[in-house]
């Protein structure tokens, strides 16, 4: 049985690397001739995007603002999926007949202080790469995910009352729907100045100290990526939460 | 790359952590700055020790790891009781056992230290030195 | 400069290399772990170091100090959160009933070996 799984295997791993190496399918790595390279669109993406919108990193360009419709959905996704869970998951108790969940352990104190060092840095880190979606990589999500993880670091360490008296079911419910408001209310606020659904550049005529579209939509884009990072931070807190109490949201784990 | 907008980011950003966040890192008060700097000045003469103690240790670990029979290595526990009294000092000192010769903290609580040693040689040696100059940091002699 | 950068990446592999061998050879899961944990820490930021001597032999503009800073911060993180990990782990074997293989457990199992 061993021998066939063997056989099995190295066929499998054989054909394979047939198929990456040495057919013509696929274009070799980061060559400029690639189809994705020759496309016209991703050409006037490499052209354009620092004349259109100041932003020296393309790919938070695209996603913010040329693709900025996909990317609000992409947000209401993840506010959906925090919504879903917490409809599944979450039980409320009534009446005093439940047991009442405690932690079983006390909160280590190496584990804790080096917590209580490492948590704000964390957070820190996590409006750095935030702020510096526009030049280096990073952005909304990114940074919402870090800052999901220093809370949920903060319910590993203690337990999860400690973390919801930081931030409460409701704050996070509260924050995750901010986050989606703040995005699309960048969208009407330029549908009423008379543009498009999330067409930034006209912003600049209500935005002190901007003269140019193309900062407006540079600033814009900043604005969306905190409204997303406020969603993408309390769903994955809530749903760490959910899933780890079985829907209790009390002690427990 | 320096400009007044990401300068202005940076200053929020670090407002917003100390809102959400300063009692973490500072949790009792009742310390002036000064003597904050000063243990911090202390603490940074202590880490050099500590390197050193780190490279001792790795050496130590290396020679177990290669050394054809295991004659010296002597795994046991060692129990004792610490005089540091504030839980910070308690906390560097577990991580430094942690870090150095052959032993590594299980488990801490209140005063009472549990180690496990992997050799005689470095179980003697407990608390020691290290206790003392931890104590020296936080002027808990 | 170079040859220093050099060396001192050598010897962080050195290091990890008796890291692996001790992880291998050692007979529990404590002894284990403190090939681990400790074989990780020196190793890099060791590494770590030399990075940052090559980095400034290259030429020191803006941003090499910026690469300096930032190397030096995943240097600090390493040395607070690798003794961290370690007891966290330890603790959790200790816990969960997993007795550590002591002096006194051992002496019988050499008297197995010689009889056999």
């Amino acid at each position: 049985m061993k021998k066939l799984a063997g056989i099995v295997v190295f066929t499998v791993g054989l054909i394979l690397l047939y198929g990456v190496s040495s057919l013509d399918d696929f274009p070799s790595w980061g060559t400029p001739d690639s189809p994705a390279n020759k496309s016209p669109l991703s050409q006037y993406f490499i052209k354009n995007t620092i004349v259109d919108t100041e932003v020296p990193n393309m790919v938070t360009a695209v996603l913010a603002d040329y693709r900025g419709y996909d990317t609000m959905f992409e947000t209401v996704v993840i506010f959906v999926a925090g919504l879903g869970i917490f409809a599944v998951v979450r039980v409320f108790e009534h009446g005093g007949a439940s047991r009442v969940v405690t932690a079983d352990t006390k909160p280590d104190i190496i584990i804790t202080n080096t917590c209580r060092l490492l948590i704000p840095l964390i957070q820190l880190f996590a409006l750095y790469v935030l702020a510096h979606g526009h030049s280096s990589p990073g952005g909304g999500f990114q940074g919402g995910v870090i800052m999901g993880a220093s809370f949920i670091l903060v319910a590993l360490a203690w337990d999860l009352d400690i973390a919801l008296k930081r931030f409460s079911e409701k704050q996070a419910f509260i924050c995750s729907g901010i986050g989606i408001l703040i995005y699309a209310g960048f969208g009407l606020a330029s549908v009423f100045l008379g543009e498009e659904f999330l067409n930034y550049g006209i912003i600049h005529k209500i935005l002190p100290g901007v003269d140019s579209p193309e900062m407006a939509r540079y600033y814009a884009m900043l604005g969306v990526e905190i409204g997303v990072m406020f969603t993408v931070t309390s769903i994955m807190f809530l749903i760490y939460g959910l899933l780890a109490t079985r829907g209790k949201m009390t002690a427990g784990l | 790359m320096i400009d007044l907008f990401h300068l202005s980011l940076g200053g929020i950003s670090c407002a917003i952590v100390t809102w959400l966040s300063s009692d973490f890192l500072f949790r009792n008060d009742c310390k002036g700055i000064g003597t904050r700097f000063v243990e911090a000045g202390r603490f940074l003469l202590y880490c050099f020790w500590l390197l050193w103690q780190i490279i001792l240790a790795n050496i130590h670990v290396l020679k177990l790891a290669l050394a054809s029979n295991n004659q010296e290595m002597r795994p046991q526990m060692v129990r004792f009781r610490t005089s540091l009294r504030s839980e910070f000092a308690r906390y560097v000192f577990a991580n430094s056992i942690t870090l150095t010769p052959g032993t590594v903290t299980l488990s801490v609580e209140g005063d009472k230290f549990v180690v496990h040693a992997i050799s005689q040689k470095v179980a003697d040696e407990l608390p020691g030195e290290m206790e003392k100059r931890v104590a020296k940091i936080f002027d808990q002699e | 400069m170079e040859i220093v950068a050099a060396t001192l990446i050598l010897l962080g592999i050195v290091f990890f290399f008796g890291a692996v061998i001790g992880l291998l050879r050692f007979p529990d899961f404590f002894t284990r772990m403190h090939a681990a944990g400790k074989g990780d820490t020196l190793s890099t930021v060791l590494i770590i170091g030399g990075f940052i001597l090559y980095n400034f032999s290259q030429g020191g503009d803006a941003a090499n100090w910026n690469v300096l800073v930032k190397l030096c911060f995943i240097a600090i993180f390493i040395m607070l959160t690798s003794p961290t990990s370690t007891h966290a782990l330890m603790k959790a074997g200790y816990e969960s009933g997993n007795d550590p293989e002591t002096l006194d457990d051992e002496e019988p199992e050499e008297k197995e070996e010689n009889v056999s």
